[in-house]
């Protein structure tokens, strides 16, 4: 059985905030389990402060935990750090990890030989073959400082991936991008794993790049991991059978009790800007409610237009999941089937 | 580990090329100064009054030839990168993950600002070989070459130097904010090139207790103009204990430096600090 490209026993990170008597412990992340397989996309999701970035941070051994270990394909970040140099490759956020006056090709090639593989030449032929994979030759010899967001981060990544890791770390590696730049790397991030068995882990507030691009998910809230499960796994479970109801008249306290009355729970829709008073959103436990609360609508007297159904999200499985879901419905993007 | 040097080395020259009116300005700084202090040397230029006002500093520079201080003052800035290096490595790039990157590479941090310091040097030496060439020429006065028996006591210099670069370092990466430190002593180290290293006394005489480099710079100095001391010098019954005494202190420093820079570094991943998480 092959090792795991990424372990975390229990692994817990205090930091100290304050000063003086003012000082006092900060939980970070507490007592995390993961084991992540060669070949593998996890994504750390989580609001603001939920200790996703200091779990990538651990990771890097750029920062020792607490208690527990992380161990890199069985290397332990803390006490081996020289076996983890060339097996983590790390994407920092808004890729501020580029010296902005070098560039690209200068960039990836004095980081590739910062990981001590190779010699001048071999050192120059990786960076050339990464430029080339991630389809930035016509900037390979202009400024990083020059270069928009998006062909940095693929500069960033090519930096990581030119020393050949086993593991990619990436911090937020689609905030700021527009959206053909978000889709371009959420593709080469499949395709590292894919192609070349890099396990991947991808800390993001951005559920739908989660959704697409990652086997399994880390639901982490205040430094505790609330659910590690696949994707799909957690869309079945928590991935509700909502449906939009368009009515030809404006809905009424009539009509949601008849929907209750159904078995089924009524909201407004979050977008009620948009389409005005006459929609209505409802959630189900099974397909065959939906009949039922359609009849209802119509014993209530009024009629209905359309039916919409909107398809489960990862965002509505992370908003139950950390609680934060309660009254929030509005601030969800699902797509709309 | 050649290989990271030479991306240094090319690194250092790269950041002159891309940004000529940093460098333009820099070299000219140096130069300014190199020539004030030579004609200030040379009494050919009234002191200026905040320097005046020390007798020894005034003094200091006209009581040995100008060739000479141009020569102190070269040192000094050849020992500068050493100073500054290590806490510029943990501090560049403000707001970057650059030091994070550096970090998880195969080398630990002390030797990539050893490597750094290397790359310096021979970044500096063109550099220098040309503003000491426009400082001749304005001035009149010829750079003395240092002979070849005064590298080794140059290098002695830059070594307890690099030893100092080491622990502001360690001071940077737990502190961050370490300019004004970094300031201090770069301007202590500016002022042992004021006075003629066998003048020492009072406050200067402190400040070369407190950097072994003036025992090398004064053995450097004998070497290169030929003063009958040095000839003393290089005979062990006369030299042998002092210079005994000054490469341990030199290594003390230097050791010294390179231990906290490490301490320091690990400190950092225990607290949290190197990483912005």
């Amino acid at each position: 059985m092959s090792l795991p490209a990424v372990e975390l026993d229990l692994a817990s990170r205090v930091f100290t905030a304050g000063a003086g008597r003012r000082r006092r412990p900060v939980v970070a992340v507490e007592e995390l389990s993961m084991c992540i397989a060669p070949g593998e996309v996890v994504g750390l999701l989580g609001p603001n402060g939920a200790g996703k970035s200091t779990v990538i941070a651990m990771m890097s051994g750029l920062v020792t935990p607490s208690s527990g270990r992380v161990l890199i394909e069985g290397y332990d970040t803390v006490r081996s750090r020289r076996q983890i140099a060339g097996r983590v490759g790390a994407v920092f956020d808004r890729a501020r990890t580029l010296y902005p006056r070098m560039t690209a090709r200068e960039n990836i090639e004095y980081f590739t030989a910062l990981m001590g593989r190779g010699s001048l030449r071999s050192v120059a032929g990786r960076a050339a073959h990464w430029i080339e994979s991630l389809g930035i030759c016509g900037w390979a010899d202009t400024p990083v400082n020059s270069l928009s967001m998006g062909t940095r981060q693929k500069v960033s990544l090519a930096a990581a991936l030119a020393a050949g890791p086993s593991v990619v770390l990436m911090d937020e590696p689609t905030l700021g991008l527009d959206v053909v730049s978000s889709l371009d790397l959420q593709q080469l991030i499949r395709r590292m794993a894919r192609d070349r068995g890099c396990a991947l882990v991808i800390a993001t507030h951005q559920m739908d790049v989660a959704e697409r691009v990652c086997d399994r998910v880390c639901i982490m809230s205040d430094g505790r991991a609330l659910a590690i499960d696949k994707v799909t796994s957690l869309l079945a479970v928590f991935g509700r059978r909502s449906y939009r109801i368009a009515l030809r008249a404006p809905v009424n306290d009539a009509v949601t009790t008849a929907i209750a009355r159904a078995g089924a729970r009524a909201s407004a829709p979050s977008d009620r800007g948009a389409v005005g008073s006459f929609a209505v959103d409802i959630d189900l436990d099974d397909d065959a409610g939906l009949p039922r609360a359609l009849e209802a609508i119509r014993t209530a007297g009024s009629e209905v237009e359309s039916v919409i159904r909107r398809e489960p999200c990862l965002a509505n499985a992370f908003l139950e999941i950390t609680g934060a879901g309660e009254g929030r419905r509005a601030d969800v993007h699902c797509a709309l089937a | 580990m050649y290989i990271v040097l030479w991306h240094e080395v090319k690194r250092g020259l790269l950041r002159r090329v891309r940004s000529p009116f940093e460098f333009i300005t820099e070299s000219l700084a140096v130069y300014i100064f190199l020539v004030v202090a030579v004609f200030a040397a040379s009494g050919r230029v009234p002191m200026p009054s905040g320097m005046a006002a020390s007798a020894s500093a005034s003094e200091g520079l006209q009581s040995r030839p100008a060739s000479e201080a141009m020569f102190a003052f070269a040192c000094v800035f050849c020992c500068l990168g050493a100073v500054q290096g290590a806490s510029l490595l943990a501090t560049e790039e403000p707001g970057s993950a650059i030091l994070d990157r550096l970090a998880m590479s195969a080398f630990p941090l002390w030797m990539i600002a050893l490597l750094r310091d290397i790359a310096s040097i021979v970044s500096f030496v063109p550099s220098m070989t040309l503003i000491l060439g426009a400082v001749s020429l304005t001035t009149g006065v010829r750079f003395p070459w240092p002979a070849a028996a005064a590298l080794a006591p140059m290098f002695m210099m830059r070594l307890c130097m690099l030893g100092i670069g080491y622990a502001l370092g360690a001071v940077a990466l737990l502190v961050k904010r370490v300019g004004g430190l970094v300031n201090l002593v770069s301007m202590a180290v500016f002022a042992l090139a004021f006075v003629p290293a066998r003048q020492w006394g009072g406050a200067i005489e402190a400040l070369g207790i407190v950097f072994p480099y003036r025992w090398w710079y004064g053995l450097a100095v004998d070497l290169t103009f030929g003063n009958r001391e040095a000839a003393q010098l290089l005979t062990w019954a006369e030299a042998g204990p002092g210079m005994t005494l000054a490469s341990i202190m030199t290594l003390a420093y230097f050791f010294a430096g390179f231990l906290a820079f490490g301490a320091a570094f690990r400190a950092s991943l225990r607290r949290g600090s190197l990483s912005r998480a």
